[in-house]
């Protein structure tokens, strides 16, 4: 167990290297000149220059990709154009903002996804199955930024129940979270409603039910525990799709978190706040998948002896 | 589409299509509405009742009415018009992204799969690491690198969409590779790339084609969402995000102008959706649900 996980460890360190450099040389194919954008308009160009020198920018490209891994290991993620200094401080103060997002959107899947599978599953091609899988069809094919501005238009606007425009209490939380969850509840629910008609149909089931079982217990203390193990696989997977669902989601409702910011940087050709968050999204994910097989390994025994 | 609605008693071969129909259905009603969507983005001008960027400004931000059927934005410019012709903006940049990132993950996927040694392996480690990379998250760095424009939204979305569809081939790749045929094959002498062109991609190209289906619809959702925050297609080009996104400013005073360029990204994306499982279902009836 100790060897699986340092091994998996060991990986993830592995790979958070390796897209560093990649981002790193993706970020160097950017046209133009940074310290112009640094310095800011109205600057001379001797200005310009002198700050080209101060930053390093004159160095060969390995030698400033080199500076560029020893920073980012001492905590300094470049200098921003906008805050004029290391934006990492800057990008740090509205991650709680992200994380909270996102963390409803979890649950909010957890809370409605999980159940509507489960009812689906257990009225099998009657009318709540029906109605739940017609959800989910139409669900996966509504862009989630279209899904807020209808939800912006009815909620906030016409009814003015829900607040749409930033952070001004928890009420700002819940229209973009379902927003951004919708997607992912619909994931789950259908994945949810497979794994629970696929072990409904199983030889235990038909045992547990011979032998006098009520049905709620066969559901909850059987089916249920063996079904939810793709279910939370879904839901680590997808977390990729949280983080990035999360920057149009962010944007549309002016949520103060990263992915608003991210875009007020590419607007205002601030690239190294795009590349800090960039980094951070990554490193956000690689942990949550981290985290998600660890959990795996505790709720499949099956796994921990591979 | 016309069998189903025949009342006649079905026979012989009529009666197998009514089946085969009846069983495809997702496949039919998929075809169906990308089939809908290729012929609007094709006749686009004719069928639309005005051009894409005539204004009338004594008619901005009208709600739906007789002339105008949904309704017109900010600069009295026909919504519907405006849709119909981004149909073309929206269906070609999703379309061309896939197809690049079908052909760049094919080369990648049958090398990583077929390859024995180090090439396979190093392509196995970048798709690895590419997938750890949200691939909303990719689209918009790349974008932001490329700058905002047709080009940097296709290069963005099928450098994103690559590492999937490499993935998935190489897993069938393994399973072919030990096949007998293939053994044959490299028995006699036949070189190692006429084995994977010849022999194993054809073996392989059902999960591609499959694949590649369902990511058109996930490209129409992330080529509009970068329309959206203003990193794909520019304005005044009608492209469906980039109308979402103008329309956005004036939900509060005219909100008819987000629902009918909404209710177009829907409509493709769940038609792509219904293809892909339609063909899932048909071509490979093992991985059906």
């Amino acid at each position: 167990m100790a060897r699986y996980l340092s091994l998996r460890i060991l990986r993830a360190v592995a790979i958070a290297f390796a897209v560093v450099t990649i981002i790193f040389f993706l970020f160097e194919l950017i046209p133009g000149d940074q310290a112009m954008y640094i310095a800011g308009p109205g600057s001379t160009q001797a200005e310009i220059d002198a700050l080209r020198e101060r930053l390093g920018l004159n160095d060969p490209v390995i030698v400033r990709y080199v500076r560029h891994l020893v920073g980012l290991v001492q905590g300094d993620f470049g200098t921003s154009s906008v805050f004029k200094a290391d934006p990492l401080s800057y990008i740090l103060a509205r991650v709680p903002a992200t994380l909270a997002l996102t963390a409803a959107a979890i649950l909010l899947t957890i809370v409605i996804g999980i159940p509507a599978g489960i009812l689906a599953a257990l009225s099998h091609n009657r009318i709540p199955d029906l109605a739940i899988s017609i959800s989910v069809v139409a669900l996966l094919a509504i862009p989630n930024f279209w899904l807020g501005l209808l939800l912006i238009s009815l909620l906030s606007v016409e009814l003015g129940w829900l607040p749409s425009f930033g952070f001004t209490g928890w009420a700002s939380l819940v229209l973009p979270s379902l927003a951004l969850a919708a997607r992912l509840i619909a994931l789950v629910a259908r994945m949810t409603r497979g794994v629970m008609l696929e072990e409904l149909g199983r030889d235990y089931v038909r045992t547990a039910r011979s032998k006098g079982l009520h049905p709620s217990v066969i559901v909850i203390r059987h089916v249920l525990r063996n079904a939810m193990i793709p279910t939370v696989t879904v839901i680590g997977l997808q977390t990729g799709y949280l983080l990035g669902g999360s920057v149009v989601i962010e944007r549309l409702f002016a949520w103060p978190g990263i992915g608003d910011l991210m875009i007020n940087a590419i607007g205002q050709r601030d690239y190294a706040v795009v590349q800090g968050i960039t980094l951070l999204f990554v490193f956000g994910f690689l942990i949550i998948n981290l985290l998600v097989e660890v959990l795996y390994t505790f709720i499949n025994p099956r796994v921990r002896a591979v | 589409m016309t069998a189903t609605s025949d009342t006649r008693a079905p026979s012989g071969r009529s009666a197998y299509a009514l089946g085969w129909l009846r069983q495809n259905i997702y496949l039919v009603l998929g075809v169906a509405i990308v089939g809908g969507f290729a012929f609007i983005a094709v006749f686009a001008e004719a069928i639309a009742p005005y051009g894409a960027d005539e204004q009338n400004l004594l008619f901005a931000l009208e709600g739906p009415s007789a002339a105008h059927l949904v309704g017109t934005d900010a600069l009295g410019r026909d919504l519907l018009s405006r849709v119909l012709i981004g149909t073309r903006h929206t269906l070609t940049v999703a379309l061309t992204s896939v197809a690049i990132a079908a052909m760049a993950g094919i080369v990648l996927g049958l090398i990583s799969g077929f390859v024995r040694g180090w090439p396979g392996r190093i392509i196995d480690a970048a798709v690895d690491i590419a997938l750890t990379i949200p691939m909303m998250v990719l689209a918009i760095a790349i974008a932001a690198v490329m700058g905002a424009g047709v080009v940097g939204l296709i290069v963005a979305i099928s450098i994103s969409f690559t590492p999937p569809i490499a993935r998935i081939l190489r897993g069938r790749v393994l399973e072919i590779r030990e096949e007998d045929f293939v053994d044959a094959a490299v028995m006699v002498g036949v070189p190692a790339w006429k084995i994977m062109l010849r022999h194993v991609l054809p073996n392989a190209s059902t999960i591609v084609v499959i694949e590649a289906s369902l990511q058109a619809g996930q490209a129409v959702l992330v080529a509009t969402a970068l329309g959206f925050l203003g990193l794909g297609v520019q304005p005044p080009i009608p492209e469906w995000g980039t109308l979402l996104g103008t329309g956005r400013e004036y939900l509060q005073a005219a909100p008819h102008i987000v629902i009918s360029p909404g209710i177009a990204i829907s409509l493709l994306v769940l038609g792509f959706n219904l293809l892909g499982d339609g063909l899932r279902d048909w071509l490979d009836p093992r991985i059906g649900a």
